[in-house]
């Protein structure tokens, strides 16, 4: 089916540029930012900068991956679950098989979280699509932050991470099996499958694999209405 | 450290469109939000939306001095401070509702007409939030699932949204169609 055609297109256009030569020009609002807002704008700039800064960094180290050698190779197309993992020059891609699966549910239902955080740590941040959760949990300092991920088998969301100077292998843990555990020094990365949906968690490598045994195969059940705070 | 969660802008090209947009639009963005919430603080809130909503986005922008660009932002501002508009009248029971799709003769009504002035004169007509999604998903051709992460709203609501924006188009279009032809 044609999506549209070009009057339509055209019309809507029109209309929208009538819609924005009403506005004022940027120099005559007279607003001025909150502090809070300013804050939290150039966080979300500067955290999508040092993202960039710190791939383009590791694109130009040396490569030394390290892959236990019981697991399954991962150096070609693998898949694991239900979605697909390659490494390609270090980077471990991970991209969900959208369209076979494209008849599973289109939301989260369930809500899950960890079973057990570090003492003294907290939700920084929370938010949720339909098709996925994300969670920022840190101390007060932040020498310990902890991004915690469910999302749908089905989420057509890629990751790319790299894998130069990392440890890689596949844990099983508690119930959990082929959990996707890599350790880059700094922070320790891990995937699984739990619940039917996808678990993402990724935190400060001196808490140690003791955290995975914690929370792995043991994330319970939360009402969306009252989050984890 | 680093987050190895999934990324919401991955080039450095795309991170330079995103600042860009805001130097150029946030103000407006805010204005926009404002007309609607008539609160400074939440309007900022809607803003913060909107940003987040566009990085998950930013492949959409060519150009963010372009006027699609232009429009693209104050569009998402607009959703996302109408979205907190509706949490505050605690409007969203509205999600329940059964969606009703159009069928393929009124889809084809809607993508086969030709007459410039008559559409425009439709649009004039249906309300303004609608005409927004009807604008994200034919004029910048986006998915209702792309339109949900730039508006802040959940997918349903989202295809219920475009599908009740559809049926108003359709039933307006009937009804000036008709006085269009007395004419």
């Amino acid at each position: 089916m044609k999506k549209y055609n070009s009057v339509l297109k055209d019309a809507l256009y029109e209309l929208k540029l009538e819609e924005l030569d009403a506005l004022p020009d940027e120099d005559e609002i007279e607003h001025e930012f909150s502090n809070k807002f300013n804050k939290q704008t150039k966080k979300l700039i500067k955290s999508e900068k040092s993202k960039s800064k710190a791939l383009k960094v590791a694109a130009s180290i040396a490569v030394i991956l390290i892959i236990s050698v019981s697991l399954p190779t991962v150096n070609a197309t693998d898949k694991i679950f239900d979605f697909f993992i390659n490494i390609y020059n270090n980077v471990l891609n991970i991209k969900a098989d959208y369209y076979s699966k494209s008849n599973q549910a289109h939301e989260i239902t369930t809500f899950y979280f960890l079973n057990e955080t570090p003492e003294g740590c907290r939700v920084k941040y929370y938010s949720t699509v339909p098709y996925i959760m994300r969670y920022q949990i840190a101390n007060k300092d932040k020498s310990i932050v902890i991004y915690f991920t469910q999302s749908l088998k089905i989420y057509s969301g890629e990751n790319n991470i790299n894998t130069k100077d990392a440890y890689v292998e596949y844990l099983d843990i508690n119930s959990i099996k082929n959990v996707i555990f890599i350790d880059n020094g700094e922070t320790i990365y891990c995937i699984w499958d739990e619940h039917g949906y996808r678990f993402e968690l990724s935190y400060t490598s001196s808490l140690g694999k003791d955290f995975l045994y914690k929370n792995i195969g043991k994330l319970y059940e939360f009402d969306v209405d009252n989050p984890p705070t | 450290m680093l987050n190895f969660s999934s990324t919401l802008i991955d080039t450095t090209e795309e991170k330079d469109k995103f600042e860009k947009l805001y130097h150029l639009y946030k103000k407006r963005m805010w204005y926009v939000a404002f007309q609607i919430l008539n609160d400074p603080q939440k309007a900022e809130d809607a803003v913060q939306n909107a940003f987040i909503g566009i990085a998950k986005n930013i492949s959409h922008i060519d150009n963010p001095d372009s006027k699609a660009a232009f429009a693209y932002v104050i569009t998402a501002a607009k959703h996302c401070a109408l979205n907190i508009s509706a949490k505050d009248k605690a409007e969203n029971l509205i999600e329940f509702e059964t969606i009703n799709f159009l069928d393929s003769k009124q889809e084809k009504e809607i993508t086969d007409i030709d007459d410039k002035m008559l559409i425009i004169s439709v649009l004039k007509k249906i309300p303004g939030a609608y005409r927004d999604l009807l604008y994200l998903y034919y004029y910048e051709d986006m998915s209702e699932k792309e339109i949900a992460l730039l508006t802040g709203k959940r997918y349903t609501t989202v295809r219920k949204q475009i599908s009740r924006a559809r049926k108003a188009f359709s039933e307006t279009l009937k009804k000036e169609g008709d006085i269009y032809e007395k004419i």
